[in-house]
């Protein structure tokens, strides 16, 4: 990816809200619905991948609260997403469909970005710092404006290619 | 992810089209892109998927539910509640609309259009809105562009766009219909029904008639072609869309309308007219890594008919418009999106109340569009297009007739742009700095279809007029204020029309005797600020108040000044014009009231040649739904418009009724 000057600033833009607030059923639904404009959109079922870092407070209570969304099926359109854990030590050996990236994973996540090098499982995440450096591919927020960044060079390296209408309202990196 | 989508010359778009197997949306969902991004989308802005809060341009859209809560019975009825549109209600069919004034009967500059076909008649420069063939149960939103927006448009949209989009069978299902009954003896039916084809697409047939007694109680001494008249609306639309693969799709649209109505003409004289409206559409679209390619053809026919005509002679224009446009829209690299459009557009107007020529150009135009996202928060955007028209004239025309036909071999190209910079300053401001400037085409009309002949002297159109042109600057503020569930939108502009056409004023003298013609009798500013706040509030409630301050001068040659009275923007627009609206819904119930109020303004009574200045005292006007669901299928509701009073003046023609309407509405 050829740098960006101002992508530190679209990044600091973005993560002016509340932590707590990241993750909410609308988060997530916004993440599914922008999922159906990827050029192959998955359908049916798909297991969620929530990677999460046990110790850190933060990103434990973001996967309990996306654990609890998902438990029962969480619908959107002709998508059905149900969840797993997954600490980041779990990766190698994970079997899911989408990655959903917990916060403040830190540099712990560049092993996600390895491993979806060869995986070409997309992944989404509330935490901007993680599209910034390419180690997932679409950073969504819903509140108090939806906003979707996506990092080009990761979104090619894990197969995500998206239609051209939503490339054209969204913020690329 | 494609890197850098392939920049491709539109005479390849066919072959690129056929090519494309991999991608996954063929022409915008407007449903899934509202539903992703909780905002309602748009492409008249730029041509480019927008999300409304983005836009560089002043924009409104009125959702469908914003129209089924108006009580609205048509197009105008909807626009009228809608902040800083003007609404001059003529007839009872007839009710003309503008942006930021410049209102009159056969109102010229807005453009408007039904999914991107023209439906603007170039032959009186007007929208002839009971013609249009869209029932409003089809209609997914309306989109409303405040100012010059020809770089995207081309000629004619100088002081607004209005952008009909309606439901889109391939993607919605859409099945309703109504009936309604009213005062003045308003009849209407409605109905809508969509016949899916799987994963193939889908098919929606739509149709409504309306009929009513119009200027019930006029005067004795009004025109008795005015009085009790019956007024008739018909109208049957097509839409079928289809995937052709997963990336294209076609979607064919068709339309047939038929109206008889009272009408004020541009000459501020009452009428009875016959429109028989029929169009034909043909849009291709594809999403792929070439970007968003869009071929689209239609034609239109328009045929216009009046009883009076000119001095007596019954007049009868067939316009008939073929356009052939392509346009591709695609992202560079991560911040530049662009689009490239080339049209070809054929217009042609018979000779009236004298037949026997015809008066026609042809436009060929090229259009662009660079976006630029600056930073984060900061877009530029620009958008040029230049049109290069070639006039001409065929047939006869009458002995002594001053104007050979080579003389309607002209050309004139004209270029117009659009620059916006929007600064979303943070989650809740953002500010906008606009610039553009438009051209208003002379009408076929005006440039020479209009011809009639009496022994003392005749009338005629002439083909050296050179269009209408206006400027606009523009500086907004939008605020969003969730503390108080609102938002509040400004607007500061100006705008100069250069060169304004009044449909008569000139003279032309020939061997057969002298000819009144078209004349250019000046120019025009306007100064003016839109405020308008709305919001919800205890759940149940939403409001909306707007207050727009404008004031209109002229620079017109005195002799035109004095003597033709037929333009008078400054006098006709209001420089007050404010709109509220409260509304409720709870449960199975629903109601809406709103309020238009506006300053004291002056029209126009022209009889035979002499205009005189009417004063139209200051008014306010009240119109109210309430609503009842049934069941999940039956709606009953009732409405009303220009509730305060039995007749009230609102123009300078007839005064316009009271009307109450209930409407039942079945929904599948």
């Amino acid at each position: 990816m050829r740098p960006r000057l101002w992508a530190p600033l679209v990044c600091s833009a973005l993560m002016a809200l509340p932590a707590a607030a990241q993750v909410s059923d609308t988060t997530l639904l916004v993440a599914a619905r922008a999922l159906s404009f990827l050029q192959h959109p998955p359908q049916g079922e798909i297991i969620v991948g929530i990677v999460y870092q046990p110790g850190n407070a933060q990103s434990t209570l973001e996967a309990t609260q996306l654990n609890a969304m998902m438990e029962d099926g969480f619908r959107a359109g002709q998508l059905v997403l149900r969840p797993r854990l997954i600490t980041l030590d779990e990766l190698a050996g994970s079997n899911v469909g989408l990655y959903f990236l917990t916060s403040e994973l830190g540099h712990a996540a560049i092993a996600l970005a390895q491993l979806n090098r060869s995986r070409k499982i997309p992944c989404i995440t509330t935490d901007i710092v993680q599209v910034r450096d390419g180690n997932c591919a679409m950073g969504v927020r819903a509140i108090p404006r939806v906003e979707i960044l996506v990092n080009r060079a990761a979104a090619a390296a894990s197969g995500m290619t998206f239609s051209e209408a939503f490339r054209v309202m969204i913020t690329e990196l | 992810m494609p890197s850098t989508p392939k920049r491709c010359c539109l005479l390849m778009v066919p072959v690129a089209l056929c090519a494309q197997h991999a991608a996954h949306a063929q022409s915008i969902d407007y449903g899934a892109l509202e539903q992703l991004f909780q905002e309602p989308v748009t492409t008249s802005a730029t041509g480019s998927p927008q999300r409304v809060t983005d836009v560089p341009a002043s924009m409104v859209i009125i959702t469908a539910d914003d129209i089924r809560r108006s009580g609205a019975y048509d197009l105008p009825g909807v626009l009228s509640h809608v902040a800083g549109v003007d609404f001059q209600q003529w007839t009872d069919d007839q009710a003309e609309i503008s942006v930021r004034g410049y209102d009159q009967p056969y109102s010229q500059r807005v453009l408007v259009l039904i999914n991107g076909r023209q439906v603007y008649a170039d032959n009186y420069s007007f929208t002839p809105w009971s013609s249009l063939p869209v029932e409003l149960a089809d209609i997914r939103q309306i989109e409303l562009v405040k100012g010059p927006s020809s770089a995207l448009f081309g000629f004619n949209a100088v002081g607004g766009v209005i952008n009909i989009v309606t439901y889109n069978p391939l993607y919605d299902d859409i099945d309703t219909a109504s009936v309604s009954a009213g005062s003045q003896q308003l009849a209407q039916g409605s109905a809508t029904a969509t016949l899916p084809l799987g994963q193939l697409g889908g098919v929606r047939i739509s149709g409504g008639a309306r009929s009513n007694q119009d200027f019930p109680n006029a005067p004795a001494a009004a025109d008795s072609d005015l009085t009790g008249h019956i007024n008739q609306r018909r109208d049957a639309n097509l839409d079928g869309a289809v995937r052709l693969n997963d990336s294209t799709s076609l979607r064919v649209e068709a339309s047939t309308t038929q109206v008889e109505q009272n009408a004020d003409n541009p000459a501020y004289e009452y009428d009875y007219e016959r429109y028989n409206a029929d169009s034909l559409k043909a849009q291709l679209n594809s999403d792929s890594s070439y970007g968003l390619l869009q071929l689209t053809a239609y034609a239109n026919r328009l045929n216009l008919a009046s009883n009076q005509g000119v001095l007596g002679a019954p007049v009868n224009y067939t316009d008939r418009m073929t356009v052939l446009q392509g346009e591709d829209v695609f992202k560079l690299g991560a911040s530049q999106t662009f689009r490239a459009a080339l049209e070809y557009r054929h217009e042609s107007t018979n000779t009236s109340p004298i037949a026997g020529a015809e008066v026609y150009y042809d436009v060929i135009s090229a259009s662009g569009m660079w976006s630029w996202q600056l930073g984060p928060t900061l877009t530029l955007t620009n958008a040029l297009r230049l049109d290069d028209l070639r006039l001409g004239r065929s047939g006869s025309s009458p002995a002594g007739y001053p104007f050979p036909n080579s003389d309607w071999d002209r050309t004139q190209q004209q270029p117009s742009y659009n620059s916006g910079l929007v600064w979303r300053l943070d989650d809740n401001d953002t500010l906008r700095l606009l610039a553009a400037r438009g051209a208003l085409l002379p009408n076929l009309v005006e440039l020479g279809s209009l011809l009639y002949r009496v022994p003392q002297f005749g009338g005629t159109g002439i083909p050296t007029l050179a269009p209408t042109v206006v400027d606009n600057y523009e500086f907004d503020w939008d605020r969003q204020l969730p503390q108080f569930g609102a938002r509040l939108r400004t607007a500061f502009f100006y705008q100069f029309t250069d060169d304004m056409i009044s449909l008569a004023g000139g003279l032309a003298a020939g061997p057969g005797g002298a000819y009144f013609t078209p004349t250019t009798i000046g120019d025009s500013s306007a100064l003016g600020t839109e405020i308008s706040l709305d919001g919800h509030f205890l759940e149940h409630w939403r409001w909306g108040a707007s207050l727009r301050l404008e004031r209109i001068s002229e620079s017109f040659t005195p002799a035109t000044a004095a003597a033709v009275g037929q333009v008078d923007p400054r006098n006709e627009t209001p420089t007050r014009l404010l709109k509220l609206n409260i509304g409720w819904s709870q449960g199975r119930w629903e109601s809406d009231v709103y309020l238009a109020y506006q300053s004291q303004t002056a029209g126009v009574d022209y009889n035979g040649f002499v205009g005189t200045s009417v004063i139209v005292p200051a008014y306010g006007a009240v119109d109210a739904r309430f609503a009842y669901q049934l069941n999940s299928h039956l709606n009953l509701a009732l409405s009303g418009q220009n509730l305060l009073h039995q007749q009230q003046m609102q123009t300078s023609g007839e005064p316009v009724q009271r009307r109450w309407l209930a409407t039942v509405t079945g929904t599948l």
